[in-house]
């Protein structure tokens, strides 16, 4: 099942071993020509592919983490590899926005882990006196509330939200590079929505009163 | 499509029907114009979710990644231009320096033979300078004889 994302590109139907594996039925990769051209040291090429794809890699960790500075940190690694990568890449293999998106996922989970890893503070002696986390949020501008709704998605709900609504990929190009079905990646997209509109419902209400 | 599918695929996708499985575009958009009432409900809360998720805008990249990113970047390949400026530069160093070492050694000669004729002059003016003593003396044996 393939699908055109709002930007009109009709979607690859795998990234898993994709680099060895030629696409079939498929456009050209649009980055193909500009690759290329990094890869041969072409400067031009060089600040075209990061106007292209730095933002993009820098707003995927971002969502993904949470964190201004380590989402730079991994935009940055990301951007690294591409000019690692670009001398050696084979246009027709698969999509080099779908490599790099795959390096910024590992990237990002390599740093969750992390965090879950690092050791817990000591308890506080007392109930800290603040407002309930709920309450913190409706505290929020709107954006910030957003963002620490994303923030407290599931991983894998919340990494099926980036990219199938942030980042604009294709339903099965996302599902590779889950390496989820497409019926799991639909799953996860519904639960993640719900599990949104729950935590920013009181908004929907705030909103739609302000609408009526 | 039925209207289950419908309803599931704007649960999971959202309102914009661009965003929906290419394969069931088509069937949902032609299920939308005949329960268009029914449909645009359905839409609407979807795309309630779909603003307020639209507000999580991320800032552009700040000039210090970008130059940190550029840093990084493969050895620029100088373009064809750059190149014969370049090496028209090395040649023209060259010539410029094989120049300058030739009106050196120029000047150096033109130095040397000077200093060899003023030598010669000297060395004349002094054995003509001795010879009129010579003359001299020998003028002046003459008077006194």
């Amino acid at each position: 099942m393939a699908r055109t994302g709002p930007l009109g590109g009709v979607y690859a139907s795998h990234f898993t071993d994709a680099k060895r594996q030629p696409l079939t039925n498929s456009p050209p990769d649009p980055d193909a020509d500009l690759v290329l051209r990094v890869g041969r040291g072409d400067p031009a090429a060089v600040q075209a592919l990061m106007a292209r794809k730095l933002p993009r890699m820098l707003a995927l960790a971002r969502r993904m983490l949470g964190d201004a500075s380590e989402a730079e940190d991994v935009a940055q690694e990301v951007m690294v590899r591409a000019w690692r990568q670009a001398p050696t890449w084979q246009p027709g293999t698969a999509r080099f926005d779908s490599w790099m998106h795959r390096v910024a996922l590992n990237l990002c989970y390599d740093r969750l882990r992390r965090q879950s890893e690092r050791p817990i503070a000591e308890p506080p002696d007392q109930i800290d006196p603040g407002p309930a986390p709920d309450a913190g949020l409706m505290g929020m501008e709107i954006k910030d509330r957003v963002e620490a709704a994303i923030a407290k998605l599931p991983e894998r709900q919340r990494e099926a939200i980036v990219l199938c609504h942030y980042q604009e990929l294709g339903n099965i190009e996302a599902a590779a590079l889950m390496e989820i079905s497409v019926e799991a990646l639909e799953s996860l997209l519904s639960r993640g929505r719900r599990a949104l509109r729950l935590l920013l419902n009181p908004l929907n209400d705030r909103r739609l009163e302000g609408l009526g | 499509m039925t209207p289950e599918r419908f309803e599931q695929l704007a649960e999971a996708y959202g309102s914009d029907l661009r965003r929906w499985p290419l394969a069931e575009q088509a069937k949902a958009e032609q299920l939308r114009q005949e329960r268009p009432v029914w449909a645009r409900e359905c839409l609407d809360s979807a795309a309630d979710l779909d603003d307020l998720l639209g507000l999580y805008r991320v800032a552009a990249p700040s000039v210090a990644l970008r130059d940190r990113v550029m840093a990084r970047a493969p050895k620029l390949q100088r373009s064809v231009w750059s190149r014969l400026v370049g090496e028209w530069r090395g040649w023209g160093m060259g010539l410029a320096a094989a120049g300058l070492a030739g009106l050196m050694v120029g000047i150096g000669s033109v130095s040397l033979m000077m200093a060899d004729q003023s030598a010669d002059v000297t060395v004349a003016s002094a054995l003509d300078g001795q010879s009129v003593y010579s003359e001299a003396v020998a003028f002046g044996a003459e008077e006194k004889l």
